[in-house]
């Protein structure tokens, strides 16, 4: 039972402590759970008969809200029975414990305790101050839908909703942390997404026991299968058709309040590589910009080691006219070729890292220092060949092409072990390198799917659209790995083609 | 009760027969075979084939009567507890010898072609690490490794079939010049590079699929690995006249050396680094074959502190045997015992297991 365990364990209000029936008692308690803090209200309520007291934070409650609710609805109604009356408002909820009671402030309610009942009345006047949706930062899109996830859960979920009108998309609320409570969504297609997954999902997710979910970060790292290794097994991201997409396919989405991301899980390793402009234009673009992309996987993980590797080791394997052209620019360079890459690569590093969090106007500038000051400035002094600073910058455009962002920084990590590999043995040291990244890359599972899924194990039709992107009327099934309850997704689209 | 996740189907069962047996040996087969039988190996080598195709015919036989069990369960049910075990035991450690031969190849060969100076401990470490870093895992993900090593095999392949262009016919002509008793004692010496095909009797209960599925599966492989090698040999022996032949020991680096592309002049480089990879996974499919047996024999849960032990055991031996004479002279009794282990005992497996009428119902 997921919701036995952990969750309450750790709460101080783990039994729940029923309303009293005298009216100060109840307000007095109340007062002394907040610690007697100034932005809780107590305000005296008097209707008809009906005596009681109103409380809420007016840090998070919208007055506007409460006059609309209380009074206006209320002196509509001329017969003032207690809860016939305060049911035919729509926002309302009854409580019956401290508990409820006070979480129902925190989230910026009205709670109405009347006199000489043990049960309190919410009003929903949450204050609303949220963002509007925009296109998100990290995955712009040429065409298609530019939305973008907000801070707020519900707003995200009215537009995960919005675009599917389905009855069968399933959302399960979680509450964790046990300092200050976060809503976790949990959404999946009831009908498609596979049970064991889904049961997982719930169960792992409910097991943390922790103070707050800080970011989704918190949440993806109590969950995933392989925490030491490099790779990312979650995706990431903010747009609404990205998650529509892979809730089709069977995945399941985990959704934090307060966090614009959505995690989406179990991934495998192409869909790091994929992005929804793949699928907003013709199918041979998309198919030729994915194949860059997963060619950049390579070269960042195999330039600049091989750069290491032919010019520490085997300068008989490239061609005589390249050998007197990368000669002539090593031959100077008092560094060995390894010191050389590793202080360009870290250069590059320093240069992203700084330009991230800086305004954009500094961060362009560091940006032109960085790239085009120093690189020049290295190799006239001597430092550096010219050649390695192709290699380079080279190297950091690629990982950049890669359409996420995690991916993007693993392989840059991974890069550094292949090159000191590539320092120490030539060429065989990157195949060793490599064997062992294959082997992890093998080995790594999330929730039963193989990491490396359709590679291997082979699909040969599904690898036609994950490592390609061929006509989407090809392909009836979902990916079978993921092992969902309903196979087909499509029942020839294109019927007109042979009439 | 073997999870359904654990096993493999038969195309996986037939990328890890292949890495199997195309491994180390690849590279020398056809300098050995040239010893007995000039430049008609490659008949050898298809004849070979033709044994070995009998041989997993009757092993089916085993399996028809132990569809449950793996092959050192059956000798457990077949020769009894004692004897059984004795078995297994000496099973694992020829295996381990074996293991020990191949890391001993792989460090000279590596050594001689690429790596002059770096001390042969470290190589053949790096080598081990990485085995047990796969050997442990189920044989599932040993299989998912292995479909992504295939390329490696198609790579060479691709290059023995560009260098036909270059070959010369008159080497290999007239056919069947080293005489028919040559020709039958390079049989032997080619069954050896088989070595390997019998790993579907140690995984024969984890693959989905009936026993017929199974046993197509091991033909058709041993058909590919049989083509392989005999046209590999084939190609060599068109490439280099027979006197050449007799002075490299490594013929297919050699063939690739002799090739050199606009970008790379040193393909065979890039080769060797690349058969690397085929050296792990035939390494990793005998440690993981013996770890088994190992675990069988202590009735251990996890074969993990196994598989780290025999790679160990064999790192160190490896070193001990570093040396070509040392290596040649335990290839003289590996030899015969690798028929004896490949062969011998499953036949005798199958004649006990028919007079003693044990089947896999039998309480061990």
């Amino acid at each position: 039972m997921p919701e036995q365990f952990g969750q309450d364990e750790h709460s101080q209000t783990a039994q729940k402590k029923p309303l009293y029936t005298s009216l100060e008692d109840n307000i007095a308690y109340i007062v002394d759970q907040f610690n007697e803090t100034d932005d809780l209200i107590v305000e005296d309520f008097f209707y008809g008969k009906l005596k009681g007291k109103l409380l809420f934070l007016n840090t998070m409650a919208d007055p506007k809200k409460i006059d609309e609710l209380l009074y206006n609805h209320l002196k509509r109604e001329k017969k003032a029975t207690t809860e016939k009356m305060l049911r035919a408002t729509l926002a309302v909820q009854s409580i019956d414990d401290f508990d409820n009671v006070i979480s129902e402030i925190l989230k910026g309610s009205t709670v109405l305790i009347l006199q000489g009942e043990s049960e309190a009345f919410s009003f929903n006047t949450m204050i609303e101050r949220e963002r509007q949706p925009v296109e998100p930062d990290t995955e712009k899109t040429v065409r298609g839908s530019h939305l973008g996830f907000v801070e707020d859960l519900n707003t995200n979920l009215y537009l995960l909703r919005n675009r599917i009108q389905n009855n069968e998309l399933k959302i399960t609320y979680l509450n964790v942390g046990f300092e200050s409570k976060k809503n976790v969504a949990i959404v999946y297609f009831d009908h498609i997404a596979n049970k064991e997954i889904v049961n997982e999902v719930i169960k792992k997710v409910s097991m943390i026991s922790i103070d707050t979910v800080f970011s989704p970060g918190y949440i993806e790292e109590c969950i995933e299968t392989a925490p030491f290794s490099p790779f990312p097994q979650n995706l990431y991201t903010e747009r609404p058709d990205r998650v529509e997409a892979h809730l089709m396919e069977g995945r399941v989405a985990i959704f934090t309040d307060g966090s614009t991301e959505a995690i989406i899980l179990p991934v495998t390793f192409f869909a790091f590589f994929q992005s929804p402009d793949d699928y907003n234009s013709r199918f041979i673009p998309g198919t030729v910009f994915r194949l860059l992309r997963l060619f950049s996987f390579f070269g960042v993980l195999l330039l600049p080691p091989l750069y290491i590797a032919f010019v520490s080791f085997h300068f008989e394997i490239i061609p005589y006219e390249l050998v007197s052209l990368v000669k002539g620019s090593v031959s100077g360079v008092p560094l060995l070729p390894f010191f050389e890459a590793m202080f360009m690569a870290i250069t590059v590093e320093l240069i992203r890292e700084a330009g991230v969090r800086l305004p954009t106007p500094i961060g362009e500038t560091i940006g032109i220092v960085g790239g085009i000051i120093i690189s020049d400035a290295v190799v006239s002094a001597g430092l550096v060949s010219n050649v390695m600073v192709i290699v380079v910058a080279l190297t950091a455009i690629m990982s950049f092409t890669i359409s996420t962002y995690e991916m993007g920084n693993a392989v840059r990590i991974a890069n550094f072990p292949i090159m000191v590999a590539a320092a120490l043995f030539g060429f065989a040291g990157i195949v060793i390198a490599m064997l062992i990244l294959t082997i992890h890359l093998c080995k790594l599972e999330s929730y039963g799917v193989p990491y490396l899924s359709p590679l291997t194990p082979l699909r040969f039709k599904e690898l036609m659209d994950s490592v390609l992107r061929l006509p989407i009327w090809l392909f009836e099934k979902r990916p079978k790995d993921l092992r969902t309850q309903k196979d087909k997704r499509q029942y020839q689209s294109r019927e007109w083609f042979y009439d | 009760m073997i999870s359904r996740h654990k096993k493999v189907t038969p195309f996986e069962l037939a990328i890890l027969l292949v890495h199997a047996q195309i491994g180390v040996d690849m590279i020398a087969l056809v300098n050995r075979l040239n010893m007995q039988t000039n430049y008609d190996g490659w008949i050898s080598v298809l004849l070979a084939g033709v044994v070995v195709q009998i041989l997993i015919l009757l092993f089916g036989l085993l399996i028809k009567r132990f569809p449950n069990q793996t092959y050192f369960e059956m000798l457990e049910i077949v020769y009894g507890k004692w004897i059984g075990k004795f078995i297994i035991a000496m099973y694992c450690v020829f295996f381990t010898v074996l293991c020990s031969s191949l890391f001993a190849k792989y460090t000279i060969v590596l050594k001689s072609w690429m790596m002059p100076l770096t001390p042969k401990w470290i190589l053949a470490l790096l080598l081990t690490l990485i085995c047990i870093y796969l050997a442990v895992e189920n044989i599932q993900v040993i299989s998912r490794f292995f479909f992504l090593a295939t390329s490696v095999i198609l790579l060479f392949f691709g290059f023995v079939i560009y260098s036909l262009k270059s070959g010369n016919i008159y080497h290999i002509l007239p056919i069947g010049n080293a005489g028919l008793a040559n020709i039958l004692k390079g049989i032997y010496t080619s069954v050896i590079s088989f070595q390997g095909f019998e790993y579907f009797l140690y995984i024969a209960p984890f693959v989905v699929g009936n026993r017929k599925q199974i046993i197509k599966t091991a033909s058709f492989t041993n058909v590919f690995v049989t083509l392989f090698y005999a046209f590999v040999v084939f190609t060599c022996n068109l490439f280099f006249s027979p006197e050449e032949m007799k002075l490299i020991p490594e013929p297919i680096f050699y063939l690739i050396k002799s090739f050199t592309f606009n970008m790379i002049e040193r393909p065979d480089l890039i080769f060797t680094s690349l058969w690397i990879v085929l050296v792990v996974t035939s390494i990793v499919f005998l440690l993981y074959v013996s770890s088994n047996g190992l675990k069988l024999l202590f009735k251990a849960k996890k074969r993990t502190i196994f598989v780290i032990m025999i790679a160990m055991a064999s790192y160190v031996m490896s070193l001990l045997l570093y040396g070509e004479q040392r290596i040649d002279f335990l290839s003289k009794f590996i030899k015969p015992l690798i028929v004896v282990v490949t062969a011998g005992i499953p036949l005798m497996t199958i004649l006990f297991s028919y007079l003693l009428k044990r089947t896999g119902e039998t309480q061990p």
